[in-house]
């Protein structure tokens, strides 16, 4: 990277020393962060439209197995389901102010902010973790693993109510690649941060990181209503 | 751009990312907002807002409950994306693509359900099932959806699910192979391929007969 910049330098012909962190296709700083910016708006915009199969999937089955959904969505616990909502909310107020600090060049503030946010994100798998456990033991699985053996508010279980749970497993199960992928990429951006990659003038990682964090906590403002408040 | 605190006092020509930096109160209050929205999401799922509006409805039919959980989930949504994802100070295509994208997920939902929930169904105006050359029910769709599993008279197995003839009845005067499907055309590879006629027939017979003992 360093020998391109010199390249670079060489032949430049209007005197500016750009820094290391431009890259030589681009002009100008602004440029370089709007470029990024939009990439990551269309990756986003992307990630909305690959949920979008589950959630249609999600509307097609809720309208035709209307008591198996809200009998399903009774196996599921309200509670542990809003203190995930709040786990991934605040995990999102630590993203953004994480991003404040980058652009305020405040760096063991990022680093901070970002540790909570992962910690945070582990929270929000460790809840998801009992919460799949007491669903795997109460035999509330898709398909032809679907045999409950316990449930809530109904004596015998209901036809298709397999289905909702098969939905539930997919769209959860989906989001949770997500949490742990946002892990990685949090981590990663901690790090950079930690080795003085960044500064006042070059934070645009850790904008799209946060990005993407706050993507994955925009999913679960939806599947938390719809899986566990129906 | 207007506000607290700018961490560029230079002009904006000078190539550099200039944005505005809002103070830590402000994402506070925000939080504070998704925050209360969420108890208030919660806390109406315990009630049976159908039933207080109009008495006498089961519960959840009158989709009153739905309609109010999403659009505090859409507020939700609105708060994050203007605010802690800067949609607000980015420039406005970013938020045009993300808003597409969303519009296009719309596009796909109601498509899909008018398509679904609407197969099987008898069309009151005109008096004839959704496929209107052919009389009968639209293939596809949920089978529970109204209407009952007619199997059609050419079909050996008909998938009632799926609304679709999985072997029809195959026919073996000479021409017609191709109306056994699969099966038919397999029969013609064999054909080609150079096989004896003789050795080719009762092969696909058993072939038939072991799918016959399946079904």
């Amino acid at each position: 990277m360093s020998a391109d910049t010199h390249a670079h330098e060489g032949h430049d012909g209007h005197g500016h020393h750009g820094p290391k962190w431009l890259q030589h296709h681009f002009e100008t700083p602004i440029q370089q962060f709007e470029s990024s910016k939009l990439g990551m708006w269309a990756f986003l915009a992307q990630e909305i439209l690959f949920f979008s199969g589950l959630f249609v999937a999600y509307g097609i089955f809720r309208i035709a197995y209307p008591e198996a959904f809200a009998a399903g969505s009774m196996q599921l616990n309200k509670i542990m389901g809003g203190a995930n909502t709040i786990v991934l909310l605040f995990s999102s107020l630590t993203a953004a102010l994480a991003v404040r600090s980058a652009q305020l060049g405040k760096k063991d503030e990022v680093t901070r902010y970002l540790f909570i946010t992962i910690i945070c994100a582990f929270g929000f798998m460790v809840i998801k973790y009992f919460e799949y456990t007491a669903k795997f033991e109460h035999g509330l699985l898709p398909g032809i693993h679907w045999n409950p053996s316990h449930l809530v508010g109904i004596d015998a279980p209901l036809d298709h109510m397999h289905v909702f749970f098969g939905v539930y497993f997919m769209l959860t199960g989906l989001h949770g690649v997500h949490v742990l992928i946002g892990i990685g990429i949090l981590f990663w951006i901690m790090m950079r941060n930690h080795n003085g990659e960044f500064s006042k003038e070059y934070w645009t990682p850790v904008d799209l990181a946060a990005l993407y964090w706050h993507l994955v906590d925009l999913v679960w403002i939806y599947l938390f209503p719809l899986l566990y408040l129906i | 751009m207007s506000g607290d605190s700018h961490d560029h006092d230079h002009h904006s020509n000078d190539g550099a990312v200039h944005v505005h930096v809002h103070d830590v109160s402000f994402y506070l209050k925000v939080f504070g907002g998704l925050i209360f929205l969420t108890v208030f999401t919660v806390a109406t799922s315990y009630l049976d807002i159908d039933g207080l509006v109009r008495p006498g409805t089961p519960h959840g039919a009158g989709g009153l409950n739905f309609l109010l959980a999403m659009a505090i989930a859409t507020c939700k949504a609105a708060f994050v994306c203007t605010w802690f994802m800067h949609l607000k100070d980015d420039a406005r295509f970013n938020a045009l693509f993300f808003v597409g994208s969303v519009l296009f997920a719309g596009v796909f939902l109601a498509y899909t359900l008018n398509d679904t929930y609407y197969r099987q169904h008898e069309d009151r105006y005109q008096g004839v099932h959704v496929d209107p050359s052919t009389g009968e029910r639209a293939p596809g769709g949920l089978a529970d959806i109204g209407g009952s599993c007619e199997v059609p008279a050419n079909c050996v197995s008909y998938n009632c699910e799926a609304g679709r003839c999985a072997e029809f009845v195959v026919h073996h005067e000479g021409g017609e192979g191709h109306e056994g499907g699969e099966h038919g055309e397999a029969a013609a590879e064999g054909h080609e391929g150079g096989e004896g006629a003789e050795a080719e027939a009762p092969a696909a017979e058993g072939e038939h007969g072991a799918e016959a003992a399946e079904h």
